[in-house]
């Protein structure tokens, strides 16, 4: 089982020459919730997209089971943060939680009955079967959080990147999610989750990831999610707003 | 019926009708795309940019609609890259860079035109006339239409997910800035396709009205994408039999046939429609001053 994690070596991505995450480190093994943590800039979005292959890696590689990203693009789902959707889009729930299926379909094959099993599947996981027919705008934040994790679901992946997806949501919805979360740690899926309210992490994550550029720590939430950690993590930041 | 079928005893009619269908069709269907896309815009920069390609091919080979084609593709193309090229290559951005590039490529084209050895007349480029379409035109209609909606039909799903999640598209593989200039390269093609029936300013009604009126009555990208070509066919060829009825030019009366249907989805749209969304909003504006009133009854 040594090679059954994503693995992120010695990796350096930069913007304009100037680097966003520098020399990255990471072994993260599937079955696990992980927190991404750090300040604004600290390159967590750069991560999850360095992952998900849509910013070039300038050196070192990422790999999931000792297979280059490049040859799983299908078993790595990621999740945008919801602004970036146009919510108006003439299409149901059910139509994109299908979306998901796209990738295993390609252009020619037709949409199955194997395919409509998994969409429906899809929707009951995350508790969305009453509302598939309704156009994705006539959902909540919640729900509409929901539906990216279904469409993850329907096409399978066993990485799912997650890009600040507890923002803006209330109490209820959050508690929602992180149930469906937790069910699919139980499938042996591997989450990692952009995040950056501090107080709800002990909650939501098993494990961390504490980022500001360089990797500050990484491990169980217990040990390593530390105010020693945390003061490093945030320092950085706390360094500019304090010296001018 | 007599008065449906009369018009079609005489050639012209006939093949003006196949003309319309072709037409109706491919653009109705490609109007989907470009509407979730946003292109309309620049689809309507494109269509302007399309002139001085065919004041060049009327040069060099008079009136050859082989040459105009390779010419209008050639011009349209330049503006594109070249706008693409000047926003890459400074901090103007793509509108710009192609609307500053489409204009100085109308204007160039009507001064082309003093020197074309035939007389090429502006109305007919921008109006078109589907009573004088050819059997060269209606090969080119043909050819083009059968091409642009192969394309479309097999890369459908790349090209809607590309336009309505282009990170997750990008994470699974497909190649988000190669469909947005298949996109492009399939727009100008579908106004060379119109260009001689409908003319560059009426194709563009057809590239945008279709999918604008299903956009405001369906939540099916599906029914929007097929249901905008069979809307286009129909608007296309009811257009066609109103101007012979009517005697009317034939691509004004099908944008207005198209551009009525789009005002009533507007209006009476059964759920996006501006009354209904009126109704609606004063029903829960009344309700609520009921329940507040009750309240305060209590």
């Amino acid at each position: 089982m040594s090679n059954h994690r994503l693995s992120i070596r010695d990796v350096t991505v930069s913007y304009d020459h100037v680097p966003a995450i520098q020399n990255l480190n990471l072994e993260l093994r599937c079955g696990c919730c992980m927190g991404l943590l750090g300040p604004n800039g600290a390159g967590k979005s750069t991560l999850l997209k360095a992952i998900a292959g849509l910013v070039a890696i300038q050196s070192g590689s990422i790999s999931y089971h000792g297979h280059a990203r490049s040859h799983i693009a299908q078993s790595i789902a990621y999740l945008p943060q919801r602004g970036v959707i146009d919510w108006d889009f003439p299409i149901t729930v059910r139509g994109m939680v299908a979306m998901g299926r796209f990738s295993s379909l390609g252009g020619w094959r037709s949409f199955g009955k194997a395919d409509a099993a998994v969409v429906n599947e899809s929707l009951e996981v995350t508790r969305l079967d009453a509302l598939a027919e309704r156009q994705i705008n006539a959902l909540s934040g919640g729900q509409q959080q929901r539906t990216f994790l279904a469409r993850a679901y329907a096409q399978q992946a066993q990485v799912w990147l997650l890009d600040e997806p507890f923002t803006g949501l209330d109490t209820n919805s959050q508690n929602d999610l992180r149930d469906i979360l937790r069910a699919m740690v139980a499938q042996g899926k591997l989450l990692l989750v952009s995040h950056h309210d501090l107080k709800t992490v002990p909650e939501l994550f098993d494990e961390v990831v504490m980022l500001n550029r360089e990797l500050v720590a990484c491990g169980e939430v217990s040990s390593t999610f530390t105010s020693e950690n945390i003061a490093q993590t945030y320092a950085r930041t706390m360094q500019a707003v304090l010296l001018p | 019926m007599n008065a449906v079928l009369e018009p079609f005893q005489y050639e012209f009619m006939r093949k003006a009708l196949l003309g319309c269908i072709l037409i109706g069709f491919t653009n109705g269907y490609l109007s989907g795309f470009i509407v979730l896309r946003r292109h309309a815009l620049l689809a309507d920069g494109l269509s302007h940019s399309l002139l001085p390609g065919l004041a060049v091919g009327a040069i060099l080979f008079s009136l050859n609609p082989f040459g105009l084609f390779v010419g209008a593709l050639v011009a349209a193309l330049l503006v594109v890259l070249g706008g693409k090229m000047i926003s890459h290559s400074s901090r103007l951005k793509d509108d710009t860079a192609i609307g500053a590039l489409y204009v100085a490529a109308f204007a160039l084209g009507i001064i082309l035109l003093k020197f074309a050895p035939v007389r090429v007349d502006l109305d007919h480029f921008l109006f078109g006339n589907v009573l004088g379409l050819g059997d060269a035109d209606l090969w080119i209609t043909y050819g083009l239409s059968f091409f642009i909606v192969l394309v479309l039909a097999i890369f459908q799903r790349q090209l809607l997910l590309a336009i309505f999640d282009p990170a997750v598209a990008a994470s699974i593989g497909i190649r988000v800035a190669w469909f947005d200039y298949l996109l492009i390269a399939l727009m100008v093609m579908a106004m060379i396709a119109s260009l001689q029936a409908v003319g560059v300013v009426m194709s563009l009604g057809l590239l945008i009205l279709p999918a604008a009126t299903l956009y405001l009555l369906t939540d099916s990208y599906s029914v929007m994408l097929w249901g905008g070509a069979f809307l286009g066919t129909g608007g296309a060829v009811f257009g066609l039999l109103l101007s012979y009825w009517v005697n009317l030019p034939s691509g004004p009366a099908i944008v207005m046939v198209l551009s009525a249907l789009f005002v009533a989805a507007y209006l009476f749209g059964p759920r996006y429609g501006v009354i209904h969304r009126i109704l609606a909003h004063r029903r829960a504006a009344s309700q609520s001053a009921l329940r507040q009133s009750s309240g305060e009854g209590h």
